[in-house]
């Protein structure tokens, strides 16, 4: 992939991720992986860091004799994936208006493409 | 590299760290060698890499959330700190590890003696001022113009020896922070993805 997911938006994804459900590191990971490739151990520092910001917390479930922990957001966690989902539809809509539109363009004009 | 080599190496490399954070992170990893399952434990150990890189992706976290907010004394210290463990974690040849360990260390000394020795010209000065003003008012009724003269001059050492200080101050919450921000720009990433700093 040419266009990498940065820290802020890794963060973004993770919560979106979970706010569709509570889910565990395995899973999310392999989630995460399908889509964007990310590699199999980056995920716990950012697992942490939204732990230690408040956005996450945990609980343990057993499973099959041994515990499984099962992450899922917090009302600040949510309050962040909202603003974040914000800043992204502004984000993503510059982005659009030079990359797909071109800039001399009506703002949201965006040309027909010939492929796919 | 098994199972119980892998975690174990990454608990001595993570060893200092609070030993809650260490377990927590030991917990994840054995968590997901669980889900995984026996007959995939070899091709995941392989996929994370060694126990130095993911040792190293999780100090450089620390480097990152230690680095912002304010800066001040302690915390750059503990940055530079983390940092010096992250160069250590990091895969690169063992003496060019020491090398710039070293580097660091020979920085940070050099630093706070140009702070010490200013902050001790500052002390010196304020002192001096002090013992001036006081002289000055002792000969006041032998020489009135005299004793203007000195404690004039005493007040002019106090006051830039307290100028000084402040700045004695400051350049010591600037110093370390700039040390250890010099630093981790130049680590070896591995992973830029945990290194990158957030904007926000």
């Amino acid at each position: 992939m040419i266009f990498q997911l940065n820290a802020a938006l890794l963060d973004a994804c993770v919560l979106s991720v979970i706010s569709g459900g509570e889910t565990y590191g395995y899973a999310l990971t392999q989630k995460l992986k399908e889509i964007f490739g990310l590699s199999e151990s980056s995920l716990y520092p950012v697992l942490r860091r939204l732990q230690k910001n408040g956005s996450l917390s945990v609980r343990d479930r057993p499973f099959q004799g041994r515990n499984r922990r099962y992450y899922f957001l917090t009302p600040a966690g949510e309050q962040i994936l909202t603003a974040y989902r914000g800043e992204w539809k502004q984000f993503r809509v510059k982005v659009d208006q030079v990359l797909l539109g071109g800039i001399e363009d009506e703002p949201g004009a965006i040309p027909k493409r010939t492929e796919e | 590299m098994n199972r119980e080599q892998f975690l174990k190496e990454l608990r001595n490399r993570l060893k200092r760290l609070p030993p809650d954070d260490v377990n927590d992170a030991l917990e994840y990893y054995e968590e997901y060698l669980d889900e995984a399952g026996p007959e995939k434990e070899a091709e995941t150990i392989s996929a994370w890499g060694t126990p130095a890189q993911v040792a190293s992706q999780i100090l450089a976290d620390y480097v990152v959330k230690q680095g912002n907010g304010t800066p001040t004394a302690k915390k750059g210290l503990s940055t530079a700190w983390a940092v010096a463990l992250a160069i250590c974690a990091s895969p690169v040849a063992v003496p060019l590890a020491a090398a710039a360990v070293c580097v660091m260390i020979a920085l940070v000394v050099a630093v706070a003696a140009v702070i010490l020795s200013i902050g001790a010209c500052a002390a010196a000065l304020a002192a001096g001022g002090v013992v001036c003003v006081i002289a000055g008012l002792s000969v006041t009724f032998q020489s009135f113009p005299t004793m203007l003269f000195f404690v004039g001059i005493g007040l002019l050492c106090a006051g830039a020896g307290i100028a000084l200080f402040l700045f004695t101050v400051w350049l010591g919450k600037k110093g370390f922070f700039w040390i250890a921000k010099l630093f981790s720009k130049i680590l070896p990433r591995r992973k830029k993805l945990c290194l990158r700093r957030e904007k926000s």
